[in-house]
């Protein structure tokens, strides 16, 4: 957000700053994981596999001997990333189209909605699936999938938005003050647009994330063994029973980003007077 | 130098309507709102032109496409005598630049995410009317000119009152030193208070600058106060012209007389209010566009064309019906500029 000042920030509804907190906690613990987490997240130790928590292992240790807790830590690297980064790609490439096709019209706008359509007409997590098993598993195939699927909602909402911009007054002042389109679609248009892109990106956010970390418990998405939050519950739901811990807090995590976008995104379309 | 400043000369402006499969499929043509229908009209340097007519009549399209905002879909727009349409990029700056327009919803005519400050700033830059040193001072002599102070620089058009917004508005036309002003209902969104002081402000800036104004509105009793001339529009095409003073002395269209009559305080002339609702722009009937709301219709003004100019060349009406001069009780009551 442009010209978002301390005031406006102030204005904020407080679950949107508890929201806003618990964000900028996890970006924190991703950025300083090397520092927070006590032990290597990925190094074995058979000698002390599957402890319960414990004074040493607070969350205790998976099959491996590893560290729950550091391997929680170092995972939240993936998962944020994950989330913000697809949030960044689709954001980015549906303004483009959206803002484009309301803004040009014509045979262009029916060309885009076309293939958003025919995009949309595919349930979201099969054809995920399906551009992933093409692609082969791993990051790079997760956000080459989410880019080619993910735009579409925010293509919607900001063509929406631009379609009715575009017969505003304000618009029609702009041509009439002799300023390029390029211009008024960039400098007006879009930064009056993009409100409504802005809160649903943030429990897109939350999709990402747990799409993420469901594609990796899968075996598409981030391979073992690498600490990711949707790998560990893969990888404890074999030892449930035994080692509850295993699955219980990389679960437990993954609920409390995604309610921190979520909360973040309520208190966001609040004050942008738009909803979700 | 009699060439008009700006001029239109059978000016038409059609909106085509979207059309559906089923349309296509029953072989029916493309329906089309007809919202100008061939309007010749010219506004002199320096004068005051008010365009009246009921909402729906096509003046605010007629006022967009005399600034080449919408597209005319025949006729030709002349500034200076030379034609707008199909001008290079060049020209088209130059006229953006002499031509400017203010809007009816104060509000919605400014961007809601700048600041007042950087919208002026904005339209200086842009056309390199000021040099970045002198910004600062050049948007607040801006603001002095419509009476704003310049502590309200730095607001956004959500903290500012609707008068407020106008003011800014006007005061954007104004950076580009414009020979022609449009105000397109640039006062029915106000309340009667700053309605009065608006439209003092334009007449001020009028005569400052020497500025030729169009005022568009429904309300002739507003414009009369205005204008030096005016034009009454109904259902796309004009119905009378003429200066001000004459046309409300003498109104020759059973329209402007119904018009005149609804002003409040002049209302007691004879009871000729228009009755029911004008004819869809779409389905225009054939003849004159007024005949089914006219009581003095005759056969001649229900088929054909269109009634014909009648009148001389200062006051001309568009009727069937010339009516011959002599006062009607309306005349004396009107006090006029």
């Amino acid at each position: 957000m442009s010209g978002a000042s301390l005031a406006e920030v102030a204005r904020l509804p407080r679950l949107a700053i508890v929201g806003g907190a618990m964000i900028l906690a996890w970006i924190m613990v991703a950025l300083l994981a090397p520092w927070f987490a006590p032990f290597d997240p990925i190094e074995q130790d058979l000698t002390r596999t599957l402890l319960p928590p414990n004074l040493q292992h607070w969350l205790g240790t998976d099959n491996y001997g590893r560290d729950v807790l550091s391997r929680l830590i170092w995972g939240a690297r993936l998962d944020l990333q994950m989330g913000l980064v697809a949030v960044a790609i689709t954001f980015s490439i549906g303004t483009v189209i959206g803002a484009i096709a309301g803004y040009v019209g014509g045979f262009l706008d029916t060309l885009l909605m076309r293939l958003l359509d025919v995009t949309i007409s595919f349930p979201f997590f099969v054809l995920m699936i399906a551009i992933i098993s093409v692609l082969g598993s791993g990051l790079a195939g997760f956000y080459i999938a989410v880019a080619l699927v993910g735009w579409v909602s925010y293509a919607r909402i900001v063509r929406a938005r631009t379609l009715v911009l575009r017969q505003s007054d304000f618009v029609l002042a702009a041509r009439s003050l002799g300023f390029r389109p390029a211009r008024i679609l960039l400098r007006h248009i879009v930064p009056n647009a993009i409100a409504p892109a802005v809160v649903f990106s943030m429990s897109d956010a939350v999709l990402y994330i747990l799409l993420g970390s469901s594609l990796s418990y899968l075996g598409l998405g981030v391979e073992p063994p690498t600490a990711e939050w949707g790998v560990m519950i893969a990888e404890g739901q074999t030892y449930i029973a035994t080692a509850w811990w295993m699955t219980t807090f990389p679960g437990f995590a993954i609920a409390l980003l995604a309610l921190a976008f979520s909360l973040f995104a309520d208190g966001l379309a609040e004050v942008l007077g738009t909803s979700t | 130098m009699n060439v008009p400043l700006l001029e239109v000369e059978n000016l038409v402006v059609h909106f085509p309507l979207p059309r559906g499969v089923g349309d296509m499929a029953a072989g029916r043509p493309r329906r089309v709102v007809r919202a100008v229908n061939g309007v010749s009209l010219a506004v002199r340097r320096g004068e005051a032109l008010g365009i009246v007519g009921e909402s729906g009549c096509g003046k605010s399209t007629l006022g967009r496409a005399m600034l080449h905002l919408v597209p005319a879909t025949s006729g030709h727009v002349r500034l200076d005598g030379r034609v707008v349409a199909g001008l290079d990029r060049e020209g088209l700056t130059g006229l953006r630049r002499r031509a400017q327009i203010v809007f009816q919803d104060p509000h919605a005519s400014l961007d809601p995410r700048q600041t007042v400050r950087r919208a002026l700033a904005e339209v200086l830059t842009l056309h390199r009317l000021c040099p970045r040193d002198a910004m600062g001072r050049t948007v607040d002599r801006l603001l002095e000119r419509v009476g704003l102070s310049a502590a309200l620089g730095d607001r956004r058009p959500g903290s500012l009152s609707g008068g407020q917004c106008q003011r800014v508005g006007i005061a954007r036309a104004l950076a580009l030193n414009p020979d022609i002003l449009v105000a397109d209902e640039c006062v029915s969104a106000l309340d009667v208070s700053i309605q009065a002081q608006i439209l003092n402000l334009l007449l001020d800036l009028q005569a400052e600058t020497g500025m030729a104004i169009v005022f568009i509105s429904h309300d002739l009793g507003v414009v009369r106060h205005l204008c030096h001339r005016v034009a009454i529009m109904y259902l796309g095409r004009l119905v009378e012209e003429g200066p001000a003073e004459v046309v409300l002395r003498d109104p020759r269209h059973p329209y402007t007389r119904a018009l005149i009559a609804s002003i409040p305080g002049l209302g007691h002339g004879p009871k000729t209010a228009v009755q029911g609702e004008p004819s869809s722009p779409i389905d225009l009937p054939a003849g004159c566009a007024f005949h089914r709301r006219c009581a003095e219709a005759m056969e001649v003004c229900r088929g054909g064309a269109p009634p014909a100019r009648q009148g001389n060349a200062e006051h001309g009406t568009w009727c069937h019906l010339p009516r011959a001069g002599g006062t009607t009780p309306i005349a004396q009551e009107t006090g006029l500029r």
